[in-house]
C-alpha cells in the first residue's frame, strides 16, 4: 500500500485505515483503490474502460443563475447493488470532494438522489428565498432564507449567500425539489441501502472542476459495478453531455523520465509501467511515449506529473539510492557563526540557555509585564490566546520560564538567543537578539551589568556605556539603564520590577538584559 | 602542649594591646575622641575596634556619648595580658606546663580574642582505633586537618600537619553548568552534518510574503493550506516587493501553465492575495528564494534550520511552531535516487541506519517521497522531499532540476531523547535541562 502512495494509519483485523493525497480523490473509495492496485500488480493494465450510454434525463440550467452558481453536471448509474456500507463510502468521497476539490462546497457541490423517485425532466432553476420544501433529514417544509438562517449546513455552507435574493435549486417535472445546493438535499429523494438507480447532481462555479468531480464518481460507480448512463444538460446557447470522460494526450520522454529518476528507460518501459499506473498509451515513438489520461486523472499537470506515474509503475520499492556526487563547500551562515559566538560566551558564564517560542500571548508580553503594546503584532484567528502576538522582546519569555520553575533550584541564570518581530511603521521588523535572566536572593543591576560587559568585552573586545535613559518597564524606574557602543544603542538592562515578579508568583529578585545581535554582529563586522 | 602567637598577638606584642592602643591615643587628644573614623586613624579594623571600645567602657576605663568616647580613667589597660605576649613572643613557642597560674588565666583571656594565640599540640600522642571507631565515616583525631590552608603551604606549616583521610563516597554538591538547549545542540550537529556534505547555510526572516511562502511554489491562492484556519497571517503591510520578472512568469504559471508545458491552475491570480503577509509554514520560503538568486550557478547546494509556524490546536503531536531541516540541490544530474542518497546519508550520519521512501504528495514536487526511518521495531516518518515542479524552478530562472526536502528536527530529538511529548522540548523545565545528558546514540 505505501508504495502506492497510500499509508497506512492502522490495521485491525481485516480492517485497514488508509489516508491519502489530496491529488487522488478517486482514493476515496475500496473500489478506487482496488482498481488502481490492480494495475500496479499487472492484473487490469490501461486506463478502466466506462461504457456509458444515454439516459434520456435531460436538465435545464437557468441563465439567470450564471450571475450566482452557473453549472451543472449530473449523471445516471443504474444496477448498482448499495447497501448501508457502500453508501457511508459513497458519501464520504462527496465529503471529500466538497471539502478538497470542492473549497468547502463554494466551488464543486455533489449530490446523490434516488433515480426512482425523479420525474425528468429536470430543471436548475434560480428560486426566491421563500421557495419551501422538505429538506433531508426533516419532516416540514423549510423556506430557503429559513434554511440559511436556521438550518446547520446552512449557516456552515451558506456564506456565499449573504445579500442574494435568488437562489440554485434543482426542481423535477412533478415539482419535487431535489437539492438546494450547495446547502442541502431534498427528502424526497433520498438514497437508502436499497436504492437501484441513482441520479448525481454536480453544481459549481467552474465548469472544469465541475466535470472533474463527475468523473471521479462515473469512475467509482463503474468499479461498484453500476452502468453510467450520461444525461444532456442544456444551457440555451449549448447542450453538454455529462459525463465527459474523454481522455487527454500528453507526451512523455523517455530521457526526461531516466534523467528525473536516475534510471536507464526506454519508451516501451515507458508504455509498461504507464499501463500498470492505469494511464493509457495512444503511441510508443523512438524517444517517449505519447499517454492518454483518462478525466479523472485531472492531477496530471505536466509531463512530470507522468513520470511520477512511470516510478509507480516501475515500483518505487525497486529505487535505491544514489551515492551524492556534487561538489560543494560547505560553510555556515554569518548569523549562524555569531550566534554560536554569543552562546559560547553565555554558556561560558554559566548560564543555561533556554528556547521559547516566537507567538506567544498578550498577557505574557505586555500585561504581566507593563510593558507598551505599541509595536506589537498580533496574528489572525490564532486558535488559542496563548499563541497570538509574535514576541517584541526575549525578556518576557525567560520571565516567564523562571516562574515556570520557582520549585527548581536557585539560582537560576538563564538566556535566549533568538529572533524577535516588531510593528515598524505600516510594515514589520525582525531583530536577532540575546537575553539573559537572573534570579536568586541577591540578584540586581550589578550581576547583569558585569554579564553585559563580559560579553561585550569577549565579543568585541571593548567596554559599552550606560545610560540611565531609555529604558522602561518591566524595569525598576531608576535601577535600569541603557546600553550603546561607538554611539550605537546595543540593548537594555536592570532589575525586573517587583509587581511584575508579583504577577508571575516569582519569589526571587530578578534582573535581565536584552542585547541587539545584529548590531553586534555589525560592529564585529562580519558581513551580514 | 606549647602556646605560639597568631598573627594579632604578634601585632599586640609589639605595639601594645587595642586597649592600651587607644587609651593612648585618648591620651594625646586630651581624654575625647570621635568614635567615627577612629579605626582608620588607628590602623585596626571595625571589629578590633568594637571589641576594644566594649572592653574599655565594660571596665570602666571610657564612656561614650554622642558619638565621642571620653576617658575616664589612664592605663595601662591589662599589664598581665601584655607581659605574656611579650614573653611568648621573645621565646617564639612556651610549654604550657611552664606558665604560672596568673599567665594560665591570662592565656585563657587571651585565647578569647581571635589570632592572638595558638595552643600546638607538640607530643607524640599513639592513639589507635577501637573498633567503634574504625566504623565511624568520620574519625576526628586531634591535631589532624581537613582542608590544607594557603597559610599552611607559605609558612611551611604543612610539615608537621597531617591531612585527615577521605571518605571519597561521601555526597557532593551538585554544580548546574552553563549548558545548551537540547535543540540548539542537536541543531548544531545537524548544520555540522549538512556543512560536512558541502552545503551552505542560509538563514532568512520568519515573516514573509505569501508570494514565496505559496505562489512561487506553485500552491494555487485558494489552495487549504492557504487558510486562516491553517495559516497564521498578521495584520502588518508587506515590507518587499516581488521581483517583477519573477512575479509576471509566476502568475502566468498559476492561470495556464506559462511556457512549462503544465496546465496550470486554471484560475485568475490576484497580485493582492501574494503580498499577504504571513509567518512562514515551511523554510523553503527561503531555499526557494535561495534558488531564484542562484539562478546562473550550474550546482547549488544550500540548507536551513529553521522556525516554521502552523495555526494548529496544541497536543502532544502537534507544536504551533516547530523547526524545518530543509535543503536543496541544484544540479543538472539531479534524480530522484540521488535525492534519496542525500536523506540516506544524512540520517545514516545521526545514526539511524535503517530508512524507507515511499511516494507522497506535496503541490511543488514531482515525483515526491517521504522518508521513514527505524527506530526499535518503529518506522517514524520523518519528512518530505521531492524534485521541484517545472512551475517553481522555470519562473525562477532555473533550468535545472532541483532536489528540496524538508524534514522533521522535533521528531527526531523526540526519538534520540526518549521524549514522547512534543511540548516537553519547550517547556524549559530546568531540572530537565540541567539533568539531561548530553551523550545520546
Amino acid at each position: 500500500m505505501p508504495y502506492a502512495g497510500l499509508d497506512i494509519e492502522s490495521v485491525e483485523g481485516y480492517t485497514a485505515r488508509l489516508e491519502y493525497s489530496p491529488n487522488r480523490p478517486d482514493f476515496a473509495t475500496e473500489w478506487g483503490i482496488a482498481h488502481y492496485l490492480r494495475g500496479l500488480t499487472g492484473v487490469e493494465l490501461g486506463p478502466a474502460e466506462i461504457p456509458l450510454s444515454p439516459s434520456g434525463v435531460l436538465v435545464s440550467a437557468d441563465p439567470a443563475l450564471r450571475g450566482i452558481r452557473p453549472y451543472v453536471a449530473g449523471l445516471v448509474s443504474r444496477g448498482l447493488k448499495l447497501d448501508d456500507d457502500s453508501l457511508r463510502q459513497l458519501i464520504r468521497m462527496q465529503e471529500d470532494l466538497h471539502e478538497g476539490l470542492g473549497r468547502h462546497r463554494r466551488r464543486v457541490a455533489i449530490g446523490l438522489h434516488d433515480l426512482d423517485r425523479i420525474t425528468p425532466p429536470i430543471r436548475y432553476v434560480a428560486v426566491g428565498g421563500d421557495h419551501a420544501f422538505v429538506p433531508l433529514g426533516e419532516s416540514r417544509s423549510w423556506t430557503v432564507k429559513s434554511i440559511l438562517e436556521e438550518h446547520e449546513l446552512g449557516r456552515k455552507y451558506g456564506s456565499g449567500f449573504s445579500g442574494a435574493s435568488l437562489y440554485p435549486a434543482l426542481i423535477d417535472s412533478a415539482g419535487n425539489t431535489l437539492s438546494f445546493p450547495p446547502i442541502i438535499n431534498g427528502e424526497h429523494t433520498r438514497v437508502h441501502g436499497g436504492t437501484r438507480s441513482l441520479f448525481v447532481d454536480v453544481t459549481g462555479t467552474s465548469l472544469p472542476k465541475v466535470m472533474d468531480a463527475l468523473s471521479v464518481l462515473a469512475l467509482t460507480l463503474h468499479e461498484m459495478k453500476a452502468r453510467i448512463e450520461y444525461i444532456s444538460v442544456d444551457y440555451g446557447d449549448l447542450v453538454l453531455r455529462t459525463p465527459d470522460l474523454s481522455s487527454r494526450e500528453l507526451y512523455v520522454s523517455a530521457s526526461r523520465a531516466s534523467s528525473l529518476l536516475g534510471l536507464d528507460l526506454k519508451p516501451s518501459d515507458l508504455a509498461e509501467y504507464l499501463g500498470r499506473s492505469r494511464i493509457g498509451v495512444r503511441e510508443v515513438l523512438r524517444d517517449g511515449v505519447v499517454a492518454l489520461i483518462p478525466r479523472y486523472r485531472f492531477d496530471v499537470m505536466h509531463e512530470v506529473d507522468l513520470v511520477e506515474e512511470v516510478a509507480y509503475g516501475y515500483g518505487y520499492s525497486r529505487l535505491s539510492p544514489e551515492q551524492p556526487r556534487e561538489p560543494g563547500i560547505g560553510e555556515l551562515s554569518p548569523a549562524s557563526l555569531f550566534d554560536e559566538m554569543v552562546r559560547d560566551v553565555a554558556v561560558g558564564m554559566g548560564m543555561q540557555e533556554v528556547i521559547t517560542t516566537h507567538l506567544t500571548s498578550y498577557n505574557i508580553l505586555y500585561r504581566a509585564t507593563g510593558r507598551s503594546p505599541e509595536h506589537s503584532i498580533r496574528v489572525l484567528s490564532s486558535k488559542s490566546s496563548e499563541h497570538e502576538y509574535i514576541r517584541d522582546s526575549l525578556i518576557p519569555g525567560l520571565l516567564y520560564v523562571l516562574s515556570t520553575n520557582v520549585h527548581e533550584e536557585y539560582p537560576q541564570r538563564i538566556f535566549e538567543v533568538g529572533v524577535v518581530a516588531r510593528r515598524e511603521g505600516t510594515t514589520a521588523g525582525e531583530h536577532r537578539r540575546f537575553a539573559v535572566a537572573v534570579a536568586h536572593a541577591k540578584a540586581n543591576f550589578t550581576e547583569v551589568k558585569s554579564i553585559v560587559d563580559t560579553l561585550v568585552r569577549s565579543l568585541l573586545g571593548t567596554q559599552p556605556s550606560y545610560s540611565a535613559s531609555g529604558c522602561a518597564p518591566p524595569f525598576i524606574d531608576g535601577r535600569c539603564a541603557s546600553t550603546s557602543l561607538s554611539g550605537v544603542e546595543l540593548g537594555v538592562l536592570g532589575e525586573i520590577a517587583p509587581s511584575t515578579l508579583e504577577q508571575l508568583h516569582i519569589q526571587v529578585p530578578v534582573a535581565a538584559a536584552e542585547l541587539d545581535v545584529d548590531i553586534l554582529r555589525a560592529l564585529c563586522g562580519m558581513k551580514q | 602542649m606549647s602556646v605560639l602567637l597568631g598573627r594579632n598577638g604578634r601585632t599586640a606584642s609589639e605595639r601594645g594591646l587595642p586597649e592600651d592602643v587607644l587609651l593612648s591615643a585618648l591620651e594625646r587628644s586630651g581624654g575625647e575622641l570621635n568614635l567615627s573614623g577612629l579605626a582608620n586613624a588607628l590602623g585596626m579594623s571595625p571589629s578590633e575596634i568594637n571589641a576594644a571600645v566594649g572592653r574599655l567602657v565594660r571596665e570602666g576605663f571610657v564612656s561614650i556619648s554622642g558619638g565621642r568616647l571620653r576617658m575616664l580613667r589612664g592605663g595601662p589597660y591589662a599589664p598581665a595580658l601584655q607581659s605574656l605576649l611579650r614573653k611568648i613572643a621573645e621565646a617564639g613557642e612556651l610549654p604550657l606546663d611552664s606558665l604560672t597560674p596568673e599567665e594560665r588565666s591570662a592565656l585563657d583571656a587571651l585565647s578569647q580574642r581571635p589570632e592572638f594565640v595558638e595552643i600546638r599540640e607538640s607530643r607524640d600522642t599513639f592513639v589507635s582505633a577501637t573498633e567503634e571507631a574504625s566504623a565511624l565515616p568520620h574519625p576526628s583525631l586531634e591535631g589532624v586537618v581537613t582542608q590544607l590552608t594557603p597559610e599552611d603551604l607559605s609558612t611551611g606549616r604543612w610539615r608537621s600537619l597531617r591531612l585527615s583521610r577521605l571518605n571519597v563516597e561521601a555526597a557532593v554538591p551538585t554544580v548546574y553548568p552553563g549548558r545548551r538547549h537540547v535543540i540548539t545542540e542537536y541543531i548544531r550537529r545537524v548544520k555540522e552534518i549538512f556543512t560536512s556534505m558541502g552545503f551552505q547555510e542560509i538563514s532568512g526572516r520568519i515573516l514573509q510574503i505569501s508570494f514565496w511562502n505559496f505562489d512561487a511554489l506553485y500552491t494555487p491562492q485558494d489552495h487549504p493550506a492557504r487558510e486562516l484556519q491553517d495559516t497564521f497571517y498578521v495584520d502588518t503591510g508587506p515590507f518587499e516587493e516581488p521581483p517583477a520578472d519573477v512575479e509576471a512568469a509566476v502568475k502566468a504559471v498559476h492561470e495556464n501553465g506559462w511556457r512549462t508545458g503544465s496546465t496550470g491552475w486554471g484560475h485568475e491570480w490576484n497580485p493582492e492575495e501574494a503580498r499577504r503577509v504571513v509567518l512562514r509554514t515551511h523554510t523553503t520560503a527561503l531555499t526557494v528564494r535561495a534558488l531564484a538568486a542562484a539562478r546562473d550557478l550550474p550546482v547549488a547546494k544550500v540548507f536551513s534550520v529553521g522556525s516554521v509556524f502552523r495555526n494548529e490546536k496544541v497536543d502532544s503531536r502537534h507544536l504551533v511552531e516547530f523547526h524545518q531541516v530543509e535543503g536543496i540541490v541544484k544540479s543538472p544530474d539531479a534524480n530522484l535516487r540521488r535525492l534519496m542518497g542525500y536523506i540516506s546519508e544524512f540520517y545514516s550520519r545521526l545514526g539511524f541506519s535503517e530508512m524507507k521512501f515511499w511516494p507522497t504528495y506535496f503541490p511543488y514536487t514531482e515525483p515526491s517521497l517521504q522518508v521513514m526511518v527505524k527506530v526499535g521495531d518503529i518506522w517514524l516518518e520523518m519528512g518530505g522531499m521531492g524534485i521541484f515542479r517545472p512551475e517553481v524552478t522555470m519562473p525562477l530562472g532555473v533550468k535545472e532540476p532541483v532536489l528540496a526536502w524538508g524534514l522533521g528536527l522535533e521528531r527526531m530529538i523526540m526519538v534520540k531523547m526518549g521524549v514522547s511529548d512534543a511540548r516537553e522540548l519547550y517547556a524549559n523545565r530546568l531540572s530537565w535541562l540541567r539533568g539531561v545528558p548530553s551523550c545520546r546514540s
